[in-house]
């Protein structure tokens, strides 16, 4: 079913590259030859070290003091075992938040992937004077989220945004985004979107680019037409890629708060009240630090087992590991 | 070679940049003109070693001259170090650097309505020795302080802080509207506001906004309950009284005759500031610093062709308030008394008016607003509106929970005036009292 | 393919043949770009529009943003720029963020590339719950890193240092970096370096050589998500610095943005810009780097 371009004689890397594709995913061999056990940990150590340092203890911190309480504020701090999350549980504000951020981040993830899908495929097949445009991409990355929000209430603006003005044009009445509470859900998440984006972007056109062309050209020898190709080989060939570019989307999407608080500052009656911004409040506002960490405690437990889900799906459509 | 570079940019960020011993900027030794500072004896200095006394002060905002301390310096042996911290996080963070053993600066700025979660937590001193002090030896200078400065930061018998700044809301309006609808200015009361904007809006129908805030977040509504009459239990206003009650009718009223824009009360501030501007809207309730900027609007100018100013009504019940912010020395300074020097130092003109100039909230100093720098850069601010503004002794209610309060005072805010409501105004008050009720507890 | 088509319109039509198979020809060509051409014209709108307002934003003044919200200002003016480049911490902060953001990258890149290699290609005892764990602890929101590594920063006396933002952010790069790079590097058929292997070639040249170039590509990505993480922190930045001096652009941002009066909207769109700018241009020098990958291409 594959055709062998190379020269029959000359075993170059990219010969040796097709046709170590060719063969049917191998088995986890052993390590290298001729290689102490000790080196994976050598060269895992520092980056183990790091996370611990960095990340794990601050996790075990949050876990720990979320267990205490203080009666005063910045008085001395008690046990109170799970009480913290049984209150925030009982919390019907937290609960909402609960909805909204859940709202919230499946929205961001159904429009963020879509496009970044639609966009990377597009970028992948863009010809060569169309390059730039992958650096321009990036660009909304690189804004800080209140900045980004200043650009978007400008935008949705009833009176004056491009966005009604647009739909004006279309013959669409265009509706008060921010003063409507389930609008101003949509206009936040499309705020968020924009600016996290480029991330999934550049992680599914990363993907993209590593299919070896001659895979997509045997399908299509097959009879295979674009739409087919695209979603029968090429995404479950990016399964690893997409499931990084999930993850990391629906995290920054859940931890998100500069985007939220400086477009809606938690919207018409609470509408995009989300958890971090309740995180923020309880921290920030009613200074009850120790309640905040059992948020804290909360969405990172949140994050890991979305984690979970989508890396556990990922691995059944992946053709590659 | 890029690599080089790479490595020289990494190696310069080793580098750690000690700036624990200066101030931003260059501070020249001697500082031109007045020093302009006390005719205090000078007992500053560490009296043992003779060096500096070092005093870090913590600003909740910008606004800084560059040279801010050098004749301060000049004058006292003392050295002054500020950094600029966001004010929501000043508390926790020093609860953290105590915690921790870091050195918590001396003297720092926060919202007034924020001492007594400050007190509670043991983060403050009391200043009263030292305003005692400061009025015995600088009697001049601490009689241009208006005294709500020092009432408004005084708690069971001491003084903990100095409200030296505040933030007050002045009505703006276009006076060709208003002239056209046939309405008198001042307004007596916040229904006649409604009334003024009722008439202008008859005579353009489709105006965006007739009545919009400047202010942002929960401060209009504490202006408006104050103004209505509405008694307050610590920071807890009491929706069900008759002042609570009129208001919750005011503000359903504004919504119903569409006198106000949804969208723009959500905003809080740009849209309908925008609005007054381009004649999108008639009356703007707006602090007196964004008078500034209505000067430098283009194409609406200050005067009887353009926009003027007027105070706030209180007809209803009588009593204004402000939203000041201020100074206070903190529990662990080792020098309140050199701290207290810095905060004469900032209250003095000759640093006040450039100060303020640049763009801090008003201080409630009389020699800074009589300066006639100030007075040609704020002409909307009339002698009337001094008057209002020095009369000022109430402020927002300064409590642990004050903020708390806030965040359900927005949302009654959206329920009457963006989603707005069916309910009568004692149904509202019987909805969100309970709410409010239950952070006093 | 294109000239059976060819014969099959010259049979059935009377009109001659080359003029009616060439229009033919270029509207299929056309109509096959068309899935590429309309996505791209849609990304080019989705991304540059927002950043037009923003342009137009930094040329107005506070006032204008609302009351003269076209996207040209009547009365542009540069004040906004000049405000900006005016302020006493803007050039501090700038070379701060650049010089913490290039530090993170490097060490991003020192730390995870070995690690990646190692989960990659050895079989080792704990290797996936390890793996595992260099990624969930990063899914903690950044408030809540605040104190904790504020308490630690404090306890190594590494308070108030670049260095320690450049660690900092290096740590909470590092999961993702490291994930990628696994991918990445699995990705790699094995036999190259089982090859290059055979000829005697150690560890550390298998790398360098075979490894490294092929994943030229991840690298830069890794280096650019880096790089923006230490650009737009700004929770962490707060919790761990203490002057001026070692402040990166996010805290002088947040310093333009509490003024009282009107929002300084012109001065925030106009810090957006400048900081922007520089990197739009790097970014497109290097992004050549980012094509490409295992497959090599015609270009090459």
């Amino acid at each position: 079913m594959t055709s062998m371009r190379a020269k029959p004689n000359q075993v170059s890397r990219r010969s040796l590259l097709r046709r170590s594709f060719m063969r049917p995913p191998t088995e986890d061999r052993n390590s290298l030859i001729g290689h102490s056990r000790v080196i994976p940990y050598l060269l895992s150590g520092p980056a183990i070290f790091m996370v611990s340092l960095l990340l794990a203890f601050p996790v075990l911190y949050a876990i720990w003091q979320s267990t205490y309480r203080a009666e005063v504020i910045g008085g001395e701090t008690e046990f109170v075992g799970l009480q913290n999350y049984i209150d925030l549980f009982g919390d019907p504000a937290f609960l909402s938040a609960m909805n909204r951020t859940a709202i919230f981040v499946f929205g961001c993830l159904i429009l963020g992937i879509s496009l970044a899908l639609v966009f990377a495929f597009a970028l992948n097949k863009a010809g060569r004077r169309l390059r730039f445009l992958r650096g321009i991409t990036i660009v909304p990355y690189l804004v800080s989220g209140v900045a980004a929000a200043v650009m978007f209430r400008l935008m949705f603006n009833a009176e004056f945004g491009q966005v009604n003005r647009t739909l004006e044009f279309f013959g669409i009445d265009g509706p008060e985004w921010f003063s409507t509470p389930s609008l101003a859900m949509v206009a936040t998440i499309i705020a968020q979107v924009w600016t996290d984006l480029p991330l999934a972007v550049l992680l599914i056109l990363g993907g993209l680019q590593t299919i070896e062309p001659s895979l997509l050209d045997a399908a299509s020898v097959d009879g295979a037409t674009g739409w087919h190709r695209a979603w029968y080989v090429s995404i479950p060939l990016i399964t690893p890629q997409l499931a990084i570019a999930t993850v990391w989307f629906s995290y920054g999407t859940l931890t998100s708060l500069g985007v939220v608080l400086a477009l809606t500052g938690g919207g018409p009656m609470d509408a995009t009240r989300t958890v971090p911004i309740h995180l923020y409040e309880t921290a920030f506002v009613e200074l009850r630090r120790n309640e905040a960490l059992a948020i804290v405690v909360v969405i990172l437990a949140l994050n890991a087992l979305l984690t979970l889900i989508y890396t556990t799906v990922s691995r059944r459509y992946d053709l590659r590991s | 070679m890029s690599i080089v570079l790479v490595l020289a940019l990494v190696a310069f960020a080793c580098s750690d940049d000690s700036g624990t011993t200066t101030t931003a900027g260059e501070a020249p030794a001697t500082s031109d003109g007045a020093s302009g500072t006390t005719g205090a004896p000078d007992t500053t200095g560490d009296p043992t070693t003779g060096e500096p006394v070092e005093i870090t002060v913590w600003f909740a905002r910008e606004y800084l001259p560059p040279d801010l301390f050098a004749s301060l310096e000049a004058e006292h042996n003392i050295r002054v170090t500020y950094d600029v911290r966001p004010g929501d996080n000043m508390l926790p963070t020093m609860l953290d650097m105590r915690d921790v053993g870091e050195p918590l600066p001396d003297l720092i700025e926060d919202d007034s309505l924020t001492t007594p979660a400050y007190i509670a937590a043991e983060l403050y001193q009391p200043m009263t020795e030292y305003v005692d002090r400061f009025a015995e030896e600088d009697p001049e200078l601490f009689e241009t302080v208006l005294p709500a400065v020092w009432e408004n930061g005084t708690f069971d018998g001491e003084i903990w802080h100095a409200s030296w700044q505040s933030s007050y809301d002045l009505i703006y309006y276009n006076v060709a509207m208003l002239e056209e609808a046939g309405v008198e200015v001042p307004f007596e009361s916040w229904w006649g506001v409604l009334a003024a904007a009722q008439a202008v809006k008859a005579n353009n129908p489709d105006m965006p906004s007739v009545f919009g805030t400047g202010s942002t977040s929960e401060d209009p509504l504490f202006y408006w309950l104050t103004n209505f009459g509405a008694p307050f239990d610590g920071a807890v206003p009491d929706l069900t009284s008759p002042g609570g009650l009129d208001f919750i009718e005011w503000a359903q009223t504004m919504f119903e005759e569409g006198l106000i824009n949804p969208a723009y009360v959500v905003g809080e501030q740009d849209e309908s500031q925008g609005a007054f501007i381009n004649g999108g809207g008639a009356i703007l309730q707006d602090g007196i610093n964004a008078g500034l900027d209505y000067m430098a609007a283009p194409g609406f100018e200050y005067g009887d062709d353009g926009w003027l100013s007027t105070p706030m009504p209180n007809e209803e019940s009588g009593e204004q308030m402000s939203v000041p912010r201020g100074w206070s020395i903190v529990s662990e300074s080792e020098h309140p008394y050199e701290a207290s020097l810095v905060l004469r130092y900032l209250m003095d003109p000759v640093n006040g008016v450039p100060r303020y100039l640049s763009g801090s909230s008003t201080p409630r100093s009389a020699a800074i607003l009589a300066d006639s720098e100030v007075a040609d850069a704020q002409p909307y601010f009339t002698d009337e509106i001094r008057e209002a503004f020095f009369g000022v002794s109430a402020q927002i209610p300064p409590a642990v929970n004050t903020r708390e309060v806030g965040a359900i005072l927005i949302d009654l805010r959206d329920d009457l005036m963006v989603v707005g409501t069916d309910e009568s105004p004692e149904e509202v008050a019987a909805r969100y009292q309970p709410l409010l009720d239950a952070l006093n507890d | 393919m294109t000239t059976h088509a060819d014969d099959t319109i010259q049979t059935s039509s009377p009109v001659p043949p080359r003029a009616t198979g060439g229009l033919r020809r270029r509207l299929l060509k056309i109509l096959k770009r068309l899935p590429v051409w309309i996505p791209l014209a849609l990304l080019m709108g989705w991304t540059i529009l927002p950043i037009l307002i923003t342009l137009s934003i930094s040329f107005k003044i506070p006032g204008e943003v609302y009351s003269a919200p076209q996207l040209i200002p009547a009365n542009p003016t540069l004040d906004a720029f000049r405000e900006i480049l005016a302020r006493q911490g803007f050039k501090g902060a700038f070379v701060n963020s650049v010089v913490v953001g290039l530090g993170t990258a490097i060490l991003t890149l020192l730390v995870a590339v070995p690690a990646a290699y190692a989960f990659a290609r050895f079989r080792f005892r704990g290797r996936h719950l390890l793996l595992l764990f260099t990624l969930l602890p990063r899914l903690i929101p950044s408030l809540g890193l605040m104190v904790p590594l504020y308490r630690l920063a404090v306890a190594l006396g590494a308070l108030d240092n670049r260095l320690t933002l450049v660690v900092v952010f290096t740590g909470t790069i590092l999961p993702l970096a490291v994930w990628l790079l696994v991918g990445f590097f699995q990705q790699i058929p094995r036999e190259l370096e089982e090859a290059a292997n055979v000829d005697g070639t150690n560890l550390w040249l298998r790398i360098r050589y075979i490894v490294l170039p092929l994943a030229v590509p991840a690298l830069i990505t890794i280096g650019v998500l880096a790089f923006r993480e230490a650009w737009n922190e700004f929770n962490l930045v707060l919790a761990l610095t203490r002057t001026a001096g070692n402040r990166t652009l996010p805290y002088e941002l947040w310093l333009l943005q509490d003024s009282v009066g009107f929002a300084n909207n012109p001065g925030m769109a106009a810090f957006a810009i400048m900081t922007l700018i520089p990197f739009i241009f790097i970014y497109l020098r290097i992004e050549r780097y980012v094509v490409g990958g295992i497959t090599a291409g015609s270009t090459k």
